[in-house]
């Protein structure tokens, strides 16, 4: 059995799709990342301003919420080939 | 010395033609502070129980607070609070802008109206004088001509305009009020009760100059949210891209109300949301005054509608009401009904909700063509959008039984109408869904303004994928763990019981939720320095917390003796009904759940089973005057939790 890696799609909401002018991304990861390490892969693609978008304050814990194929996901969700991954901005009360 | 207050409230008798100055003490003003709990007071001392909304008996209250004025983002706003004409009970409705700001150096903290002019008038409050002008002329002119024939006959630019358009004039039940032409004090109506009274507008203007104990502390402050605020994400999205950033997430999640709350998801929703509107059209964004987050878009077109960028841009709940809600996704027809709403001031979360009330009575049959003036009103017609919120201005054909607001629209289409209005006390269901949010659901059911949104934060925003950051922040309320969204256990009404309390103090003290809330960037113990530096009292997070719960009794003080039918607490019947497609298919509230949440929040607040607040809940509020008002209504067996 192959462990070779794996092509997911991750698309931006919000503030970060206009400041980061990213819309939607395939990203080639390595079997058995996780959300976590998607959001990092993404930083190093499109630089430094992604972590201020997508990371929290402080570098403690994150500035969006994740879901995967429809499913609310966590930070150490592990992905699949062929996983949608969007990054949802947090939808404040008001 | 008082500081950060000039204590002086302006008394306004229309009916008599007098003006006079009410002066509290300190003790009054730091019970009071501001806002809702000023309006309240004298909606409690001087408006005689069931009161008709629009006539001579009904009090309108502008009031800003005691923190009101310091140059500082977040401390620009006042309140509108006044018997409802759409909800027959209290309404209270916040605007930010620059009208606030502009009483307070003109002298006063607030302006209490009373009475019925015979003649339209306007009110000129100046540096400590005020007069009542005639306003014959500016009777069914637009809100931009208007203000600009008041700053010229009063001959400076800067003089700040409160008005009431069109629709006001017209007593739509939901019409607003406007300040500065695209600041708005939306829902409960409170521009139709100025309507009724004839009065077209406050226009005020001031060159004093507020004394606040601490000023270097306030520079300190203002500097440190200047230079720090988009660090948070909530606040760092209002600056980037408004509130219509909500749009797309939330459509993306399945919780962007669709065909009237069929839905929550909408295909091809990204055609409205705020990103596609930020790159597909003219957006500015737009301050309030000394505030940095500039939360406000203004937006400008010329095809295939001439949007006037004077009346601002659509929030989230704009774009969702009148786009989403209807079906629309064409965002050219979403902004020019905004612009409309605006223009004339009519809510444009109740205009959007009771256009789509129509759009389904139109697709299930019960009104035709025919009924709908020729226009077909399907929904996702956003021409058809446009034009019906025209005759909703003007109470032309079926938008004469619009402008009445769903309730009663539905009452006069019958046919099984009723089904399709959601709405709660009388006031149309704002543009989020409780069958995802738990908390957002009892904030519909109990809050004594009709539904209403910002009740307390959303559930999304404490659940297992929420920033880390804004629990933090949370915690020095009490609640310390992520709750699941839809929940509505014990835990949750605990959260819902401290956070209820603290919006509370926020429209108490007129403090914008976009800078306050919990999740926005202030802390909460920046909150309570500033109010210090401000005022030079000892207060603390107790206190105003204390003075958050003030307001939700006298709020649950004067509905009662409204003896309304409408006073229950309860949620519409479709919000029973499963959600019926996209990401969240199939949620829905269970009424079990809801009955049993509503009577542990009657425990909590420590009010009876009829919603009665008790004695020494009183007393330890220092409301022990009400008392005699509520005693009456204690321990009548009246079963007021359900439909």
């Amino acid at each position: 059995m192959s462990a070779g890696p794996i092509e997911v799609t991750v698309r931006l909401y919000g503030a970060a799709r206009v400041a980061l002018r990213c819309r939607e991304r395939e990203l080639t990861l390595p079997q058995g990342a996780t959300v976590a390490g998607l959001v990092d892969e993404l930083v190093r693609e499109v630089g430094p301003l992604a972590r201020e978008y997508l990371v929290g304050p402080g570098g403690r814990g994150y500035a969006v919420a994740f879901s995967v194929d429809g499913e609310a996901a966590q930070p150490e969700a592990r992905l699949r080939d062929g996983d949608q991954v969007a990054l949802l901005p947090p939808t404040a009360g008001g | 010395m008082p500081y950060g207050y000039n204590g002086k409230i302006l008394k306004v008798n229309l009916s008599t033609a007098t003006i006079g100055v009410d002066e509290h003490d300190e003790v009054w003003y730091r019970t009071y502070l501001g806002g809702a709990c000023v309006g309240a007071y004298y909606l409690l001392k001087e408006m005689p129980a069931r009161a008709d909304p629009y006539g001579p008996d009904n009090v309108l209250v502008f009031t800003t607070s005691v923190l009101v004025g310091a140059p500082m983002s977040g401390y620009n706003r006042y309140s509108v609070v006044g018997k409802s004409g759409l909800t027959g009970l209290i309404g209270d409705t916040q605007s930010s802008g620059f009208w606030g700001p502009e009483l307070k150096l003109a002298g006063f903290d607030a302006a209490v109206v009373k009475g019925r002019s015979d003649r339209p008038v306007y009110l000129w409050i100046h540096d400590g004088q005020a007069e009542i002008r005639d306003a014959s002329h500016l009777w069914g002119r637009e809100t931009k001509e208007v203000q600009e024939t008041i700053r010229a006959e009063l001959g400076d630019r800067l003089v700040r305009v409160a008005q009431t358009g069109i629709g006001g004039e017209k007593l739509v039940r939901f019409a607003n009020v406007t300040n500065d032409l695209n600041h708005f004090n939306g829902r409960t109506g409170m521009g139709a009760v100025m309507g009724a009274k004839k009065l077209k507008a406050i226009a005020v203007r001031g060159h004093g100059k507020l004394e606040f104990k601490d000023p270097s502390k306030i520079q300190e402050l203002a500097r440190y949210f200047t230079q720090t605020f988009r660090q948070n994400p909530a606040n760092r999205g209002h600056y980037d891209l408004g509130t219509s950033e909500f749009v797309g997430v939330q459509n993306a999640d399945g919780q962007l109300p669709t065909r009237n709350f069929q839905t929550g998801h909408l295909e091809d929703g990204e055609k409205i949301s705020g990103e596609t509107m930020h790159e597909t059209m003219s957006v500015k964004g737009e301050s309030c005054w000394a505030c940095a987050t500039r939360c406000k878009r203004v937006v400008s077109a010329e095809e295939p509608y001439r949007i006037d960028p004077a009346y601002g841009g659509p929030e989230y709940e704009a774009v969702s009401a009148l786009g989403s809600d209807t079906g629309t996704t064409d965002l050219a027809a979403v902004v020019k009904a905004n612009e409309l709403c605006n223009r004339y001031t009519l809510d444009c979360i109740s205009t959007g909700a009771v256009i789509a009330f129509a759009m389904e009575c139109y697709e299930r049959g019960i009104l035709t063509k025919a009924d709908a003036d020729g226009l077909d009103l399907r929904f996702g017609n956003g021409g058809a959008v446009v034009a019906m919120v025209e005759k909703i201005a003007r109470r032309e054909g079926l938008g004469d039984v619009l402008a009445e607001g769903v309730m009663r629209a539905a009452e006069q289409i019958g046919r099984g109408a009723e089904k399709y209005a959601l709405h709660w006390r009388g006031q149309e269901l704002p543009m989020h869904d409780p069958r995802v949010k738990g908390m957002l659901g009892i904030s519909y059911a109990v809050s004594p303004i009709g539904a209403d949104h910002v009740v307390v934060e959303h559930d999304t925003d404490f659940n297992f994928t929420a920033p880390q950051v804004w629990l933090d922040q949370l915690t020095p309320l009490g609640p310390l763990e992520r709750l699941e969204t839809s929940s509505i256990d014990n835990k949750k009404l605990r959260m819902f019981y401290y956070l209820q309390q603290h919006f509370s103090f926020l429209d108490t003290l007129t403090l914008c939720l976009f800078d306050f809330g919990p999740v926005r960037h202030y802390k909460m113990a920046e909150l309570v320095e500033g109010a210090q530096a401000i005022t030079g009292w000892e207060l603390s997070l107790h206190e105003l917390m204390k003075a958050g719960e003030r307001r939700v009794n006298m709020f649950r003080a004067f509905n009662l003796r409204e003896e309304s039918p409408l006073d229950r607490f309860w949620l519409p019947e479709r919000m029973f009904e499963p959600i019926q497609s996209g990401p969240r298919q199939g949620a829905r509230v269970d009424p079990d759940k809801l009955r049993v949440a509503l009577r542990k929040y009657f425990e909590i607040m420590n009010w009876d089973e009829g919603g009665v607040p008790r004695e020494m809940k009183l007393a330890e509020l220092d409301l022990d005057w009400l008392e005699p008002m509520v005693a009456p209504y204690r321990g009548v067996v009246r079963e007021v939790i359900g439909a």
